[in-house]
């Protein structure tokens, strides 16, 4: 699939999880590939995007097993940004729905 | 790829950011190696699932790079199109189909009226004209056909101001119209 067009598709999953709950990286790359094929390495810099963007924050919580982990938190600025692409997202679909099953209408 | 071997691989491909910077990254994926690991994976699994570390380090060297190029408002671009697209043809379609009938049948009925007051205005005026022969043959009818005259003409008179009135209206309402279908489609 084009790498343009899946980086902000992935934006989009990453954000609309980030909104119902924190999570930290590995859950969020395990929920996301389970449903998209994707490298899961890219999902990394996006979150370190999304930071220097002041769309998420992250804090480090301990674990029962191993090392501290870190989480990322939606921030109201992240989830402007989230219902704003959600919206073009849904937008777009709808278009290219309407084409490819015919109805022009 | 082993994980000291991947981390590795990483580091060479990230350098030219700040060594901070590089540390915190790789940090990331050490902890994903970690998780990973205590779930039962692989290293060389995990390593395989994140895929190339070149792609990867190209990722966050193109996040330093002005935060988006324009390939995010193009997308938008040609979302915009399309459903401008859609709604043009949705409003032709509704136009043509469902407005014609109704504005025929206005039309039709403005020329009658209109038809309606010119015959009256000119019947009013050919009963008048007809004033003096009435008067020649001493007629017993010249108030009445003075009456019927006056009465007429003024009759067709307002017929034709109203037809005016209502044209002059139905202009400026078929103006908004137009104004809106097209705000409609810009939207």
């Amino acid at each position: 699939m084009n790498i343009q067009f899946k980086k902000g598709v992935l934006e989009l999953c990453v954000l609309s999880l980030l909104d119902r709950k924190d999570f930290y990286g590995y859950e969020l790359v395990e929920k996301i590939s389970k449903f998209v094929n994707i490298s899961e390495g890219t999902i990394y810099p996006l979150l370190r995007r999304f930071r220097s963007e002041g769309y998420v924050t992250t804090y480090l919580e301990e674990s029962q097993e191993g090392p501290p982990r870190k989480y990322y938190s939606i921030t109201n600025q992240g989830k402007e940004a989230y219902e704003k692409l959600k919206l073009e997202w849904e937008s777009f679909i709808d278009g290219v729905n309407n084409i490819l099953r015919g109805e022009l209408i | 790829m082993k994980k000291i071997e991947y981390l590795n691989h990483l580091k060479t491909n990230l350098q030219g950011l700040p060594n901070e910077e590089i540390n915190d990254i790789l940090s990331d994926y050490e902890e994903h190696f970690q998780i990973g690991i205590s779930k039962g994976k692989t290293e060389e699994e995990i390593s395989h699932e994140l895929g190339d570390p070149k792609e990867i380090a190209a990722g966050y060297k193109l996040n330093l790079k002005s935060n988006q190029p324009s390939d995010e408002s193009t997308t938008t671009t040609t979302n915009d199109n399309t459903k401008r697209f859609l709604v043009a043809l949705l409003l032709i379609i509704v136009n043509v189909m469902v407005l014609s009938a109704p504005v025929m049948a206005l039309l039709g009925i403005l020329v009658g009226l209109f038809g309606m007051g010119i015959g009256f205005a000119f019947g009013g005026l050919g009963l008048l004209l007809r004033l003096p022969f009435v008067l020649i043959g001493n007629s017993p009818h010249i108030l009445t056909s003075l009456g019927l005259g006056f009465g007429l003409g003024a009759l067709g008179l307002l017929v034709l101001i109203l037809g005016a009135v209502i044209v002059k209206h139905l202009i400026i309402l078929i103006k908004k119209y137009v104004k809106w279908n097209i705000e409609l489609v810009n939207r």
